[in-house]
Order: structure tokens, then sequence, then C-alpha cells
């Protein structure tokens, strides 16, 4: 027989937020609705499942979160990740909020179930998370025993047998509100007055079955262990995580260099196994004084080209200063894309036939481009786009490289006249005999075109002309119309 | 020398009735084209006359020319204005509003440029070239030449020069066009807000419109604040000297006026050979034999015969003809109603039969109703029973056709709540932060708080003070956001009504509404009839059919006027304050005066229905009235003048009219001056006009004698009448309603409460509380049974009442008349019979098995849902073919008494078995409380400790912020009074309770000197000391009826 062990978490949607331990009242809220309260506020009164306006009005200064179910999907796989040096057999189920481990078989490994219980139960705690655990036959009933008010311990017969009995006693004494099945099933139920557990169980299966269908017929069974395991269990994400330990420690970036090939080469091993190609190489070194530095590498090669991720690392390696000796070089891969119909041969080192022409050509850019950003970091790489603004200086930016185009559309507005340069700060113009002079004298042209904006910041009031210089030359000026000072903008070409 | 500053006429002009678009009220563009000296103003919101009704009014008091129009985005990508030039040329753009509005869902218009190619217009166009040019001049000049073709010599090219970029090129190109085509230039402002300084207020209105925030907005906001209403001097440099030139010209031809509409009356109504006078008159006699069979009473005569002279001075016969034809309709049908408003309770009317106000009874003078100065059209509210209103109102679009009838708009402004949550969206709050104002706001505060708010919400407000914030919402309010429909308010005309205003499509289908609301019809004089639901009418209704079922009537149908008039054990029952379900005095502050005032004829009820609204309240009338009619006070007037106008309340005054007289007698205000006092009370609260007069009122009344405190009292009370004033024709009319339900509640309560339950949902109690009151008054109460019930509540006898289906929640009509008709020749027999016979689907079979509805085959109802649970969904039902098939032979324990009150509540939202408050004080969980029964009998200021049922929670304006409980437990109610700084610390008690022990001290009203003790029925309430929430004793699924 197995043993299963539930970890249920009550308050999930509050300590995957990390607001249960804040002291103000905070509710977790989904359509104006809460779902959970956290102490602060259930000692105001606020109970799940009031509506915000109630909620509200017994505390105004309630704090309301929008339910992110999500970060509580990814708290459950960070449990169930850790839990997996527990047992190999860890399953997590997101409806109950809950991770399980079958633990049967890990209770020689942790000599006995105790110890096994202590560092589970003192890891939780650790992470400062609530939860309650149950132990049974299976996932189901753990999950229910859980809800009883006795430790796990209580359920051990021996130290390699589960009391069956006390199992049942206690399942027995549980609403069947517990039950993980429909709403209408538990409603149907409760209203032919069958409200806890043991009232369904004295009932036979096929009269249950034909009620409240097959899937309660199999859920009963299975509680009562009459039905196989069948859950499906928890696969970790497929990160790419290596690492390389040294003793004593080295002092040369040279010494370095073996070791980042075998990173890389794990890596490529471990995304041909996948059909993958990483986007982001993130390698860290640990130094011995417990400090760290971190280098993080983007790449949008199409292939795996080995040679081409290690010539870029030492190049970004070039430009680090070790500040002590290196204890250990990890390598993580969060980042990845599906290769599609691209073969194995497309990990091979130097081998870019398969590519067309146009593929390689890019595929040359992209190294370029991953050399550049390696070279002069990404902060010194950027290109130009437009964005929605009305203000001129705004109306276009410079943003660091990507290869996507992040220009804003205009809305079908028409493009205002604009000149290609524009000054990075307006030039003051000077008054020459009611002339205006900034390097020669300015003859208007044309306008006024007015910008009046950004109340809601600072506000911007300008009126633009188009001048001409006296060296012949078009230029972009304008009046502030609030302290009545010219300035030359821009310079048409 | 200064030159002279050019004359303009502004030809484009939206208001915020172009919604969302707009950002100046019409009236705020109007005054302001007056103020900047213009020669005319355009109101020309995007396909719509919504606006232009506020701002004839506004015109004409600033004495400044209104051109009435409006604009059109057409599908073929033109922008067009159209103008109207004289009363045809309105009508053609009325009608072309109406026709794209009504092709189209509501709030949105389709319209192209073949919708204009009628028989000549007598409209101008206007092409407002500015967005709509594009750089190939090509297709500018396709557009230049279809419009042409279409407008010929009525075409202009509208030039708007806003300052922004490429306007000199787009310039030369209109010019060029223009000059090709021969298509005259004009400037046209393409105004969208009366100064420049609403420009915030267009940014946020233009993102709300776009459902995003200024910061995302970029390009979409206006570059600028130009569209705005420009000083001349500002004009004259913007624009070239002959388009301001043209806009004079162009203004010249617009001769249209909204005086000038010729509003008719449908003339179908009256007979051939005959004029609406005589038929009138023939009516009123015929009418008036009726109603007094034996002999007319003198008084009688001459007031009929001054009112018709009256309404023949003021032409109003089609008026009262046409309401006369709808209840005539209503009265065949068997629809039961009344009229009621400022003419209804003229002896006319009730010869009429419009109303049942008998003039001879009552002390009502027409001419308060109907006024020569005030000039106005009568007002006649017509109530019909909800549940039938329906089919008066498609009679009245069958008589008249839907293109001459139609419904009023309401115009839906953004209040307080709206206004935040819009304005804080559109600065970029975060959602939670501006629903956790909005909501806060609603929850018992008013607007003026939001600074408080604000900071207690911590708001850094990022980039934006939320001083800016403040502003916006206060400039954003009663700023108008869609037209909605009006009750029941209707037009009818002679001519096709599109012709006089625009029609649109309402929300609810098959439902046209006029662009005008009932402010806009009243001022110009249209006549409206306001035909509405009113649910007591409908209970009323069933109960006289009961009546007519178990009495003796002699083969008649018993009627309203059956009904004998002052009967003394009714008002003995009133006095004693027994009068849940009675229309208008059940409410628990209506019931608190009722053993005070104890009424004991018809006019102490219209003063009783009057007393108890905000206006008396407010103004601090209630006591002073129930002194002097207790004989504590004497009766004493200042002088004759008063004695007239108050005579009637004893010196008090009660009634919205009175208030308006007195201050004509004793302030001094003239008729026009009262007129407008009126209109400001009408209006408090959307404009806060009413402050206006204050000084004028209290100066006015101190100069001629009365005390500060009279003074002060009167216009507190007026500020009380603007939202929910009594006029004393209402209440009269609310009366004769009271008075019957409460002789039906006293003389027959098995008819009164099926009545009153067949007409749910209605009134102040839920049907577990009139079931309640019903066993209290000797009505026997039989459970929903699947074979005996209907889907209404039946009266089997006098005093035997078996509920109906439609209590259960859940259950549809149409199922239960299928239940009923499968059962018609014989009863079902088992639960396997009824599964068979039926063709009801599982959700409802559950309903029926939950309220135990099968209790009659001797099955529990938790066994019968064990058994129908049988029945497998996806399987035929006639496969059970006896309940062996259902039942397994297994046998489930019987619900115990408190599991059966708990699915009671649950599903039909009553219990017929002990009150739970009985179950648990045999439970000895109600440790030493007292029953409400007994409270009658203890001392003032003793302390009690009571517990019951939270059934009603009410926080009245009016009443400082204390909070009214009512708790119900097996033997009646008891009324608790929590002041404020209980309420906070017992704040959670009070919110989330169902069951509620209250500690307190009990308050009852002294004696009323020389009246038989025995006869007094006291006022008890007890002020919360002690509040503890004991819901968890049992819990249950009822409601509270919450309330402001």
């Amino acid at each position: 027989m197995m043993w299963w062990l539930c970890i249920r978490f009550p308050s999930l949607m509050l300590d995957s937020l990390s607001i249960r331990e804040s002291t103000e009242a905070t509710a977790i809220i989904e359509r104006q609705i809460v779902l959970q309260a956290n102490p602060p506020a259930v000692e105001k009164g606020i109970k799940n499942g009031h509506s915000m306006a109630t909620a509200l009005s017994l505390h105004p200064e309630l704090q309301a979160v929008e339910r992110q179910i999500n970060r509580e999907k990814e708290l459950l796989e960070h449990v169930a990740v850790w839990a997996y040096r527990f047992s190999p057999q860890v399953s997590i189920d997101e409806q109950l909020s809950a991770v399980f481990l079958e633990i049967r078989g890990s209770l020689k490994l942790f000599r006995g179930f105790n110890r096994l219980f202590h560092y589970l139960s003192e890891g939780i705690k650790k992470r400062k998370l609530h939860f309650y655990c149950g132990l049974s036959h299976n996932p189901i009933a753990s999950y229910l025993i859980s809800y009883s008010d006795k430790d796990p311990e209580y359920y051990r017969q021996s130290p390699t047998k589960l009391d069956s009995k006390k199992i049942l006693q206690n399942l027995n004494a549980l609403p069947v509100a517990l039950l993980p099945c429909r709403k209408s099933v538990k409603k149907n139920l409760q209203s032919m007055g069958l409200t806890h557990i043991h009232s369904v169980f004295s009932l036979p299966k096929t009269s249950l079955g034909k009620r409240f269908g097959r899937e309660f017929f199999d859920l009963i069974a299975y509680l009562k262990n009459e039905e196989k395991e069948h859950r499906s269990l928890f696969v970790p994400p497929e990160h790419f995580n290596s690492s390389r330990y040294f003793l004593n420690g080295l002092n040369n970036k040279q010494q370095l260099h073996p070791y980042i090939n075998q990173l890389l080469t794990e890596l490529k091993n471990h995304l041909r196994f996948r059909q993958l190609i990483n986007r982001q190489l993130n390698w860290q070194l640990n130094y011995i004084d417990g400090g760290s530095d971190s280098l993080r590498l983007n790449s949008s090669l199409q292939v795996f080209q080995q040679r081409s991720l290690f010539d870029i690392t030492l190049l970004k390696l070039e430009q680090m200063k070790l500040r002590a000796n290196i204890e250990s070089l990890s390598l993580s891969c969060k980042e990845f894309e599906k290769i599609g119909s691209y073969n194995d041969s497309l990990f091979q080192q130097h081998d870019n036939e398969l590519l067309t022409e146009d593929d390689s050509k890019n595929e040359k850019y992209n190294v370029v481009m991953d050399k550049l950003l390696s070279r002069l970091q990404s902060k010194h790489c950027i290109q130009l786009s437009t964005h929605n603004d009305l203000l001129p200086e705004k109306a276009w930016r410079a943003i660091q490289y990507t290869d996507n185009n992040n220009s804003d559309p205009l809305d079908g507005q028409a493009t205002p006249l604009r000149p290609l340069w524009l000054l990075s700060k307006p030039a003051a113009i000077q008054q020459h005999q009611k002339k205006l002079y900034w390097q020669g004298y300015l003859q208007l042209l044309q306008g006024p075109e007015r910008i009046d904006n950004q109340w809601w910041k600072q506000r911007h009031a300008r009126d633009y002309y188009i001048a001409r210089h006296s060296n012949g030359s078009i230029y972009w000026i304008f009046k502030d119309p609030i302290n009545r000072q010219w300035f030359v903008h821009g310079i048409f070409s | 020398m200064t030159p002279l500053l050019p004359d303009y006429a502004e030809l484009h002009c939206i208001s915020n009735f172009t919604f969302l678009r707009g950002a100046s009220h019409p009236e705020e563009l109007v005054t302001q084209a007056a103020e900047l000296g213009y020669r005319a103003v355009t109101i020309s919101d995007e396909c719509s006359f919504a606006g232009i009704v506020r701002a004839h009014m506004a015109a004409k008091s600033c004495n400044i020319k209104l051109i009435i129009g409006s604009e059109f985005y057409l599908n073929e990508n033109i922008r067009l204005l159209l103008l109207a030039t004289d009363k045809t040329a309105y009508s053609q753009i009325s009608s072309l509003i109406s026709k794209a509005r009504l092709r189209s869902p509501k709030g949105s218009y389709d319209i192209s440029l073949k919708d204009f190619q009628r028989e000549s217009p007598h409209y101008l166009a206007i092409w407002l070239v500015n967005d709509a040019l594009t750089d190939e001049q090509e297709a500018n000049q396709k557009i230049a030449e279809q419009l042409k073709s279409v407008f010929q010599q009525s075409l202009w090219m509208g030039i708007n020069l806003p300052r922004k970029s490429h306007q000199q090129q787009r310039y030369l190109q209109c010019y060029e066009i223009a000059k090709r085509y021969h298509i005259p230039m004009t400037a046209s402002g393409n105004v969208h807000m009366h100064v420049a300084a609403r420009k915030p207020l267009q940014d946020v209105v233009t993102a709300i419109r776009l459902n995003t925030n200024i910061q995302r907005l970029g390009n979409k906001l206006q570059a600028n604040a130009e569209l705005h209403l420009h000083s001349r001097k500002q004009l004259a440099s913007l624009y070239p000297p002959e388009l301001l030139a043209e806009t004079l010209q162009i203004a010249a031809r617009c001769q249209f006026t909204l005086d000038s509409l010729n509003y008719q009356y449908p003339d179908e109504i009256v007979p051939p050979n005959t004029t609406a006078t005589q038929f009138l008159r023939e009516l009123t006699e015929d009418g008036a034999r009726q109603r007094w069979p034996d002999h007319i009473p003198e008084t009688v005569i001459s007031l009929i015969e001054k009112e018709l002279a009256l309404i023949h001075e003021m032409k109003y016969e089609q008026y009262f003809l046409t309401v006369y034809d709808i209840v005539q309709f209503a009265r065949n049908q068997k629809i039961l109603c009344q009229g009621r408003g400022s003419a209804a309770n003229s002896a006319v009317c009730y010869c009429l039969f419009i109303t049942e106000v008998d003039p001879a009874r009552s002390q009502l003078l027409f001419e308060r109703f109907i006024s020569k100065e005030r000039d106005e059209p009568p007002d006649i509210d017509v109530d019909f029973e909800h549940e039938r209103r329906e089919e008066v109102m498609q009679y009245i679009y069958r008589k008249y056709g839907r293109e001459r009838a139609a419904l009023a708009a309401t115009v839906i402004t953004y209040r307080p709540r709206s206004a935040v949550r819009d304005v804080g969206k559109a600065l970029g709050f975060d959602q939670a932060l501006v629903d956790k104002l909005a909501k806060s706001l609603s929850w018992w505060k008013k607007p003026q708080q939001l600074d408080e708010l604000l900071n207690r919400a911590q708001v850094q407000q990022r980039s934006i003070s939320a001083q800016l914030f403040l502003q916006l919402v206060d400039e954003i309010l009663r700023f108008p956001r869609h037209l909605s429909q009006h009750v029941g308010g209707f037009i009818i005309c002679r001519e096709p009504i599109s012709m006089l205003v625009p029609l649109e499509n309402a929300a609810m289908k098959n439902r046209t509404i006029i662009q005008w609301d009932k402010t806009d019809i009243e001022s110009l004089g249209l006549m409206k009839i306001d035909v509405l639901a009113l649910g007591m009418l409908s209970a009323i209704r069933k109960s006289l059919g009961y009546i007519s079922d178990f009495e003796e009537t002699n083969g008649k149908e018993f009627q309203l006027d059956n009904i004998p008039a002052e009967d003394k054990a009714t008002y003995d029952m009133l006095c004693k304050a027994d009068t849940i379900g009675v229309f208008q005095i059940e409410s628990r502050a209506q019931m608190n005066m009722l053993p005070r005032l104890r009424p004991q004829t018809f006019y102490d009820l219209v003063i009783q229905i009057a007393i108890i609204r905000p206006g008396p309240i407010q103004g601090g009338m209630v006591h002073p009235f129930l002194r002097r009619r207790q004989g504590l006070e004497s009766i004493t007037y200042a002088n004759a003048g008063l004695e007239a106008v108050l005579g009637r309340t004893l010196g008090v005054p009660i009634f919205q009219e009175q208030v308006i007289q007195l201050a004509m007698v004793a302030a001094g205000f003239s008729g026009g001056e009262a007129d407008q006092l009126r209109r400001a009370i009408t209006s408090w609260g959307r404009n806060g006009h009413l402050d206006l007069f204050r000084d004028k009122l209290i100066n006015g009344m101190l100069e001629r004698g009365y005390s500060i405190d009279f003074a002060d009292r009167l216009f507190n009370q007026l500020r009380g009448f603007g939202a929910y004033g009594f006029p004393e024709s209402h209440s009269a009319s609310f009366a004769l309603l009271a008075y019957a339900s409460s002789w039906i509640k006293c003389n027959h309560p098995g008819a009164f409460y099926c009545g009153l339950l067949n007409s749910q949902p209605m009134g102040f109690y839920a049907p577990a509380q009139l079931v309640q009151d019903a066993r209290r008054h000797g009505v026997q109460i039989l459970p929903v049974c699947i074979n005996h019930s209907q889907w209404d509540h039946c009266l089997m006898t006098r005093h035997v009442l078996r509920l109906g289906f439609r209590l259960l929640k859940g259950m549809h009509r149409k199922s239960a008349e299928r239940l009923v008709t499968a059962r018609a020749d014989r009863s079902f027999s088992s639960m396997a019979d009824f599964i068979q016979r039926t063709h009801i689907n599982r959700q409802e079979q559950n309903c029926l098995v939950r309220s135990d509805a099968f209790q009659c085959f001797n099955s529990h109802r938790y066994q019968s849902q064990w058994q129908i649970s049988a029945v497998e969904e996806s399987r035929p039902l006639f496969n059970v073919e006896s309940d062996a098939v259902l039942d397994d032979h297994i046998v489930l324990a019987a619900p115990k008494e408190h599991e059966e009150i708990q699915w009671d509540y649950s599903y039909t939202g009553l219990t017929l078995r002990r009150h739970p408050m009985a179950l648990l004080r045999e439970n000895q969980l109600l440790h030493r409380c007292t029953r409400a029964t007994d409270l009658a009998t203890i001392e003032h200021g003793h302390i009690v400790h009571i517990a019951g049922l939270v059934t009603c929670r009410q926080r009245p304006g009016t009443a400082t912020g204390v909070l009214f409980i009512t708790l119900e437990d097996e033997t009646g109610y008891c009324n608790v009074i929590v002041w404020k700084n209980q309420q906070q610390h017992y704040n959670q008690e009070i919110i989330n309770s169902r069951i509620l022990s209250i500690k307190g001290k009990l308050q009852r009203t002294e004696q009323i000197a020389g009246l038989d003790p025995q006869q007094q029925t006291p006022v008890v309430h007890i002020v919360a000391g002690f509040i503890k929430d004991i819901s968890h004793l049992m819990p249950l699924n009822t409601s509270s009826h919450d309330f402001h």
C-alpha cells in the first residue's frame, strides 16, 4: 500500500502574493467578491464570499488585491520541485491547493516517517507558508484527512503500516462539503440530509452512482481504496541549470574556459533532447567570499552554435574583473523556443549547410549583433522608434536595440510636419531690433501650430513656426506663449 | 486706433449632448457666446437635438439668436453640418436624425449621402472639411462634386483653423476645391467647449469614450485647446474677414426658433360633427350624473362649470379627452387605474372617472393645479396595475401609431459614484482604487467627503494631483451620459412626431423614445401623459376579485367604489398601526406616526401620507402638527392670509403647494417669483438654484413680522420638498388607495394577503413577513403542494390561502402551468406518476422537492430528493414505472425541525412551521429575551433584552446617522434604534447578522390625554446598548430589506 502525504495550503491565494502576514487588512478578490482575507481583515469581520461593498462597509481601509492564479500555480510548482528531494512521486492539484507526495518508498532513506516529516514541515515553515498535512493510502483521502484535527503521525499503526481504521473513522466524521466533486452533487447530497461522509459511505455505491454519476461512483470507490491510483505526476519544468564547483577556487579567467565549454556541451545535450533552442545564457560566478557576479547573454541564433556562444561568453567575461577566487560556475537557461523542423545536425558545430542563403545572412547578422551587444553592452546599442505622443521631443525615442519593431502606430492621424533634426534642448532665440536672432536673423514663414498639452503633468504650451535663417536654412522655432520667450527646436533638411 | 471687432455667428458647436465628445453644457455655450458678443450661436450636436431645448431657454434668457443644427459623420467618410432655416428645414433634419437613429442600435446611427437625395432640402449644408480632406485631391474633388450635386446652392465649405500642423497647406487645398466647384467658404469653429479651461475635461471625456486613460491617448488627444469659443479679437487674427462675414450671411438665413413649433394634439379623439369643448362637456355631464345619480350638488355643478371654462380658455380639451380615452380603455379591459397629478383631482377628472377623489369630499382647489399665470400644460399621471401597464402602452401605440406616439427620454447624467469611477479610470488610477473610492462614496456618504476618502486611501496620485481629480469629478457631475427611457411619459402628436423631435431606439426592444426629457417637454409647453405602473393597483384588483368570489355581491363584481367610505373599524386598525402591506403607510416611520396622529377621516390619511416625507421632517413640522392635533398647543395664525393657506393643516405647512403659497403670502413673492421658486424646488439637487431664494424668502418673512425660527424651518422644508415633496393632490390620490387597501385588510384579510402575495415583488415587506402577518390575522396558510397549488397563490375559502408555485426560487411559470395541466384530470398518485406525467427539468424537480412540495405522498423532502435523483437525466422519463425504481428500498432519516425550517427559508423564503425564534426559545438559547408582544407591557426606561430575525435595516437621510433595525420574532416586530457610536462599535454585528440579540433601553410614547388608554397603542422602541450576532444558532437563508 502507498503512503500519500498531502500538504494543503489553505491560504494559497494570500501566500502566493506574500500578503498573509501583512499587518494591513487585505483581501484577495475576484469579480468584486472576497475570496481570501488575511488575519487583520478577518479581525474586522470580513469573510470569504463577502461582496466588496459589504467588505468596505466593514472596513473602509481594506486593501483589495485581484487574485493571480498564475502565482498560485507557480508557488505550488515551486513546492513540488523542492519536494522532489523527499519523493520521486510528487503531484500537485491547483483546485485543492495541495501538493501530494508518495512517501512510502522514501521512509528508509530518511530513516522513518518522523524524520522525513520533520524535514518537510520545517522546510515549508521556512518558506512562511500556511499549511496542513494529511496522511492516507491515496491522495484524496490524505487531502480530506488534512481537515481533521490530528497530526499525520496519528494515522501510523507501525513504522511500515498505516492505521486504516483510524483513517476511516476520521474520514467518516468530515462533512460532504469537503469532497472534491461537483457543487451540484454536494448540494444534492445535502438536500437528502447526507451531510457527513459516513452517511454517504453507508449507502450502496451503485445507488450513489445511479444518482450522482460515474465520476462520483469512482470517487467513493477510490476513497474506499477499491480503485487504483491514477493521478498524473508532476513533471518539473525544462529549465536548464548546471554548475561546476572548484575545491580551492580558481583565480584566473583562463582557467574557466574548459568548464565553460563543458557546461555549453551539457546545455547542447539538454536542448537536443528536448528539441529546443535557448534565448539566454545566465552565467553565475560564485566567489569563495560568498559574493557572486552574473553574466546574462542574449542569443538570437537560429541554431545552437557552441563556438559562437563560447566566443560571446569570453567576450563578456573579458569585461569583468574577478573580485575573488571562484568557488563555482553555473549556467542556467530559462527561455527556450521550439526548433520545429530542424534536425539533430543543427546542433553540430560549424554546420550551417542546411540554412538558406537568406537565413545564413540573417544568422551572420545575428552573430554580429550578439557580439556587438556583448562587446558594447545592450544599453549602448539603441535604435529609433516612433512614439504616440503629441510633444515633438517625445514623438520619437531612442530605445534599446531589439529585433522587434516597437514603433507606435499613429492611429490614422496625419503625420504632423516635423524636422528630422531636433535639438536635444531648445536653444533660446534673441531679439535684435524686434527681429528674431539666433546665429543670424530668422524670418517667419509659416505658423503657428499650437501645442498645448500634458496638463496632468506639467503643462506644455508652444506656438511653432517654420522660419528661414539668414543662411538659407529652414528652422523650426517656437514661442512659449506663457513667458513669451522664443526657441529654436529643430532644423529641416 | 483699435480696429473694429468683426461680427460673428458661430455655426458649429457640439455640446455635452454629443455624449463624451462635447465638454460643455448647451447653456454654457450659449451664455458664453452671448458674453463674447456673437450675433448668433448654433447648437449642432452629432445626429441629435437632445440639447437644443436647454440651449433655447438659455438663448432666450441672454438674448442671443440660437441656430439649430446637427452634424453627421456619413458612411462615405464625409462630415456634414445641417442648419435649420425654417420650420420645414427643422422637421427635415429631425426626420433625418430619426431615420439614421432608428435603423441602428441604441446610441449609434447610420446615414449616407443617398439619404439626403430627397425633395428640395430647406436646410443649409456645411461640408466640414478639416479632418475629412485627404492628401489625394482627386478623392476630395469627387466628394465636392457629389455634395454639390445634392445640395447645389445650399452648400458651404466650413473652415476651421485650430492652429494645427499643415494648416496652411490644407487651407490652400480647400480654397482650390471651393473655387473650382463654386462652393462658398465660411468659418466654422468646431467648438467642443465653451472656454479653453475645459480642455482637461475634454481630454477626460475622450479617454472615457475610448475606454482608456489620458496617458495612453497619445495622438488621439486634441493637440491644443483651440476648439473653444474664441473672442472676436482672436477670431479676427485667425480667419480671413470674408470667412467671418459669411457666417453672418448664413445666420441671417436661419430664422427658425423652437418657439415657432406648433404642437398640435391628436384630433381623432373628438367624434365627427362635434367640437372638443362640446364633447368634453357631454362626457363630464354624463359622468356627473353617474357619480351623483340622485342629485348633483350645487357646489359641484358650479365647480364643474368653472373648471370647464378654464380648460376651454387654456385649450386643454384634447388633453383631458385623451387621458379619458386611455382610462376608458383600461376600464373596459378591467385594468385598475387611477389618475393623479396637478390636474387629476378636479371635478372634471372625477366625472370622467380618471380619478376617484371626490371633489365634494376633499378640499382641493382646481386653480392650484392649472394655473393661468404659469401657462404650463396640465399634468395628469395615471397609475395602472403594474402587471398590465404594457397592455395600455400597446393600446396607445395601436391607436396613434408609432410615428405619432413615443416615450419621453430620461437624461442619465453623471452622479458622484459614476463620476468618480470614470474620471478615476481616465486619469489612470488603479482599478481597485477607483472601485474602492466609488464604493466608499456610495456607502452612506456624500460627494463632499471625497476629499477625505482620498486622503484615507493615501492617494499619492503619482503624477496626478488629487486636487485635479476632485476638480474634474466636480465638473463632470450632471454631465449627460446617455438617453434612457422615461418610466411612462408619452408624447402624442397630430403630425408624425419625428417632425417635432427626433426619435431613437431605446435599449428595450420595440421601444422608441424622443430625444427630449421631461424638463424639455415642460419648457416647450408640450403635453405629456404619464402612463405609470403601480403594484398596489394590481394587488387591489386581485383582492377585489377574491372578494367577489367569496362574498355575496349579488352576481356583480365588487369594485373599488363599492368600498364604503369612512369605515370606523378600518380607522381603528390604522390607529393601532396594523398596516403591514397597506399602501403608503406600511413603512416603519409611517407605522410609528399612525398611533400618534390617529387618523379618523379620509383627510387625516391625506395628511398622514404627506407628513412622513423629508420635506415636513426636515422642516420640523411633524411635532408641532401632532401637538396641535392632540390639543397640547393652541392653533394660532399671524393673520387671515396665513389661516387661508394653513387652516386645513392646523397652521403647519405640510403640502408642497402650501409652502409656495406661503412664499407669496408671508414673504411677499410675486406670482412669477413663486413660479420660479417652484421650478427651483423641483430641480433642487440638480442645479442648486434654490439657495438663490433663501435671502429673499427669509428677509421677506422677517419684514412681515415672522420669527427667524419659522422662516428657517420653512426654508429647510423647501429643500426637503425638492426631491421628495408631496403635493396635496398626489397625497389625496394615494390616500384613496391607502384607505382601500386598509379596508380590504381589515374586512377581508384572506383576499388582501392573497392579492398582495400574487403581486410580488412590490411594497415594503417580503412574502415571509406578509405570511406571518396574515396568520396573525387569522388567515390559514397552506403549503405549496404539487397536487393542489397553482402558479398563483389561491384563496380556497375566505380565510384559507394555498401558496402557489410562484413562491419557489428557481421555478418557472411555464413549467408550473404544464404541471397544473398534467394533473387536470387526476392528481398525481406518486413520485413515479409525477415524473411520468410531467416534463419538468431536473433543476425544477429539485426545486419542488427541496421546497417540500411532495409532502402529499407522505414522503419527507430527503426521501423525495433521493427518489427523484434516481431518474437519470440521460434516460427517458417514461422508464420510471413505479416508486420501487426510485427508492432502492433505502430509507433516509427524516429532517429535524430546524433543518426543515432552514430548507423552507432557502427555497421558499419563508416557513409555515414554527418561527425560528420560537425554536431557539424552546431550546433555551435566548436567555431571558422578551418577546415582541410583551414589550407593550413594559415601563418606559426599563432595560430589556430582545432577539429576532433582522428584517429591515434603514438609515434615512433625515435621521442624522441613526440606524433603524427591525427584528421579527414569533410574536411580532421589535423596533430598534442604533445611535451612531453604537453603530461604529457593533459595525460587524450589524452588517453580518441575520439573527441579532440586543440589550437596550425601552422607550415608549406617552399616553394621549383625554383618550381611553385601552384604545391607545403605544409606540415602543428599544435603544440599542449591547448588540450580539447570534446567527450561528440557526444558519438561515433570510434576507433583510436594507435601504437608506
